[in-house]
């Protein structure tokens, strides 16, 4: 779980009443618990390499979601086929007022939960709590080889921070689908771990193609889909892919000449490809993704009728 | 604290500057532009054979960097690199005043890459990002259409996709996420915290109200904790604040629950408890600037909170804490506003989980809306519970993935009517907390 919000003290009430903030009273400070982010501005539910258990959730097929930086920022990312695009957002606002400068503690004073992996943070920039940056690049790779991101960024200014021009940035994402990781280390980004995925409510979309298959010795005729084509025997192809970021999980598919309709036949995967004989065919099919989203039914002729002999 | 009635409530499981040589980039995506010269990039004129650079313009293309204004309401942030063009485009509640919006691009939040041409038109590709709830992308082709010496103005030409806006006027001053006006008045957090109002309607006659700063002290905004719920017993003054598994609901009210109004006339109506939506949490994780960056003034806050986080679990004899994690306490408010109930409660300056929209607490990045009723899943229940946001899962999908018990709730006065069924067929896939 992530949380957003305001970190106070809260003084006043009841049983957490005090609020000193002496540090030189270190047993009063001590003694009160009153330390609260309130209010919370938002609640993310993570799949967490803190916990084991979440080791054997089932990633989305793809990088599409929002994902938690170890820098407290917020990166939104959109997997489009191999292309990647995201919005990463640090704080959404000043962190406080009065000041033209930020304190730095020394680091042996605080416990390691606090320091560990601090990174250089210039008083003067404040590009290291306040900035907004878009990416456009690819993914390659393979989800068991693990793949790789490159790509090109840029400021842009809706923080505090004034925009910026970019450079490009390569990142590696682990088999898993949990984390992606700047290849180059001290780069205003952080290692991002996934938050959570938006539902996804969009249909994938499939489409049909159709290769006439040469027949020996005769050079085959050419396919088509619609009608328009001859009659030889063609090689059917139907892939699908899924904006919505779940993933084609079926394709559906039948076809038929006359007589009877069949069931329909189910396809694990993105796309499917069989071959059907000489002549005219309907051929019904849609795909489904991994969300539970059906596509509507598309209802093609392939080929035409074999000519009379 | 703050604001109304204790919330029995429970959630969830819960470069590019330009050149004259251009390289393709990835795939999909506009070429990319070395660093070199320029602001634009010459035409090239698609004719076979005849191909030619198109003479530069008369006109000196304006810089295009600023925050503009969408003809679709839209706040669109654009940086001009080069002869790159680069935008993250956040959507606006028309509902509610620009300036006083927390969360932004519920609705969509896109990112924009295209080429500026000499010519004055900008060729790119775009692509919602899942900020908000669309999910959409394709090409846009715009022109650069402002007159000399005025502000820049974009219109679109062509597009595809789900991408409604026009055109886009720059503002003649940034909008960023410090401002609450629209004379760019700074608001920061503190100022915040001064200018929201508590709630007891006792005190309506009584003016000026206590304020959020009257209780709380902030110290540090925009802090981000990773951790997890508290699932352990920990009661540590014998009261009623333990720690039970619960199922994942927003409620509110110690009486009528599932019923109670969770709106303004609540908020108003009782002085009784407050209206927080309330855990606790083993926080394991700070981001990773946590003790250098962003306490403004306080510059001992950082000693201070660390001797806290290390006694706190130890005082209250908590179980399962590793040396670096820490007990955290969380509240979110009901609404945060800057009026009383007398005068409309005004406008919102901090979230709360009753308000709406942009001013809501957000929750796996959607709105909880909490005074909004959400009708039953399951017809049978007594409950006209709220839930956190889904949309539209197939409930097939639901069931498959919604298995173990979830949530933990600091149980205030009053009972929580244990029932698993109130928003066990809610959650989300793939994120509940097993607890």
């Amino acid at each position: 779980m992530r949380i957003t919000g305001t970190l106070v003290l809260d003084c006043g009430h009841g049983l957490t009443s005090p609020c000193d903030d002496d540090p030189g009273d270190l047993d009063d400070v001590r003694g009160h618990l009153n330390q609260e982010i309130h209010p919370i501005y938002s609640i993310d539910v993570i799949n967490s390499p803190f916990r084991p258990e979440d080791a054997n959730l089932t990633a989305r097929q793809n990088l599409t979601g929002a994902w938690a930086g170890e820098d407290g920022s917020t990166y939104y990312i959109r997997q489009i086929g191999n292309t990647v695009w995201w919005l990463g957002q640090m704080r959404d606002r000043q962190p406080m007022q009065g000041r033209t400068h930020f304190p730095i503690i020394g680091a042996e004073q605080l416990a390691p939960a606090f320091s560990a992996g601090d990174p250089p943070c210039s008083n003067v920039t404040r590009q290291c709590w306040a900035f907004a940056t878009v990416f456009a690049g690819t993914v390659t790779g393979t989800t068991d080889g693990g793949e790789t991101i490159q790509g090109v960024w840029a400021g842009v200014p809706q923080s505090v921070s004034a925009g910026s021009s970019g450079s490009r940035a390569n990142f590696i994402v682990n088999p898993q689908h949990k984390m992606i990781i700047p290849q180059v280390e001290g780069t205003i980004f952080p290692v991002l771990t996934k938050m959570y995925e938006p539902d996804d409510t969009t249909p994938p979309k499939s489409a049909i193609t159709a290769t006439p298959v040469k027949s020996s010795g005769m050079g085959g005729p050419r396919g088509a889909v619609g009608g328009v084509g001859v009659s030889g025997p063609n090689q059917v192809t139907i892939t699908a892919t899924d904006q919505g970021g779940s993933g084609v999980q079926n394709i559906w598919y039948r076809f038929y000449a006359q007589g009877a309709v069949p069931a329909f036949s189910v396809a694990q995967g993105a796309t499917v490809s069989f071959t059907l004989p000489g002549g005219s065919f309907r051929v019904e099919f849609f795909a489904t993704d991994n969300a539970g989203n059906d596509e509507a039914l598309h209802s093609v002729v392939v080929g035409v009728p074999l000519a009379k002999p | 604290m703050m604001i109304a009635k204790r919330l029995l409530y429970w959630v969830f499981v819960l470069g590019l500057v330009s050149a004259s040589a251009q390289t393709r980039g990835p795939a999909g995506i506009p070429p990319i532009i070395r660093p070199g010269s320029g602001a634009c990039e010459p035409v090239v004129l698609a004719n076979p054979g005849t191909a030619r650079k198109a003479p530069a313009p008369a006109v000196v293309l304006p810089d295009l960097t600023g925050t503009y204004s969408g003809d679709d309401g839209g706040l669109y942030y654009m940086q001009q690199s080069g002869s790159r063009l680069w935008w993250a485009g956040l959507s606006i509640d028309p509902k509610k005043a620009l300036e006083t919006q927390w969360h932004r691009g519920l609705d969509f939040t896109h990112v924009f890459s295209g080429t500026i041409f000499c010519d004055g038109h900008i060729d790119g590709l775009w692509a919602d990002v899942p900020r908000g709830a669309a999910l959409s992308s394709g090409t846009l082709n715009l022109v650069i259409d402002s007159p000399a010496g005025a502000l820049a103005h974009l219109k679109q030409t062509f597009s595809t996709g789900e991408i409604t806006a026009k055109s886009w006027q720059k503002r003649q001053n940034g909008i960023n996420d410090v401002f609450i006006d629209g004379s760019g008045t700074g608001a920061g957090i503190e100022s915040r915290f001064a200018t929201v109002l508590k709630n007891p309607s006792s005190q309506d006659t009584l003016p000026p109200r206590s304020s959020l700063l009257d209780n709380l002290k902030p110290y540090r905004d925009q802090t981000v904790v990773f951790g997890h719920i508290i699932t352990v017993k920990a009661d540590p003054f014998g009261f009623a604040f333990g720690f039970d598994y619960e199922a994942p609901h927003v409620n509110f009210a110690t009486d009528d629950f599932g019923h109670k109004d969770r709106g303004m006339n609540s908020f108003c109506g009782q002085d009784s408890g407050d209206g927080d939506f309330d855990f606790r949490l083993k926080a394991e994780k700070f981001e990773r600037a946590f003790a250098r960056t962003g306490w403004g003034d306080r510059d001992q806050g950082p000693l201070i909170f660390k001797t806290k986080f290390d006694e706190v679990a130890r005082i209250l004899g908590l179980t399962g804490f590793g040396p670096s994690d820490t007990y955290l306490g969380l509240e979110a408010i009901m609404y945060g506003r800057q009026g009383t109930c007398h005068d409309g409660l005004g406008a919102a300056f901090l979230p709360g989980w009753a308000d709406s929209e942009a001013n809501s607490v957000l929750i796996n990045g959607r709105p909880t809306n909490g005074a909004t009723r959400l009708p039953n899943p399951l017809p049978d229940q007594p409950c006209n519970f709220i839930q956190p946001p889904v949309r539209g899962r197939r409930e097939q999908t639901q069931q498959r993935h919604t298995t173990g018990k979830a949530g933990a709730l600091r149980q205030g006065p009053g009972n929580i009517r244990e029932n698993y069924r109130h928003s066990g067929a809610r959650l989300r896939p793939r994120t509940h907390l097993s607890l």
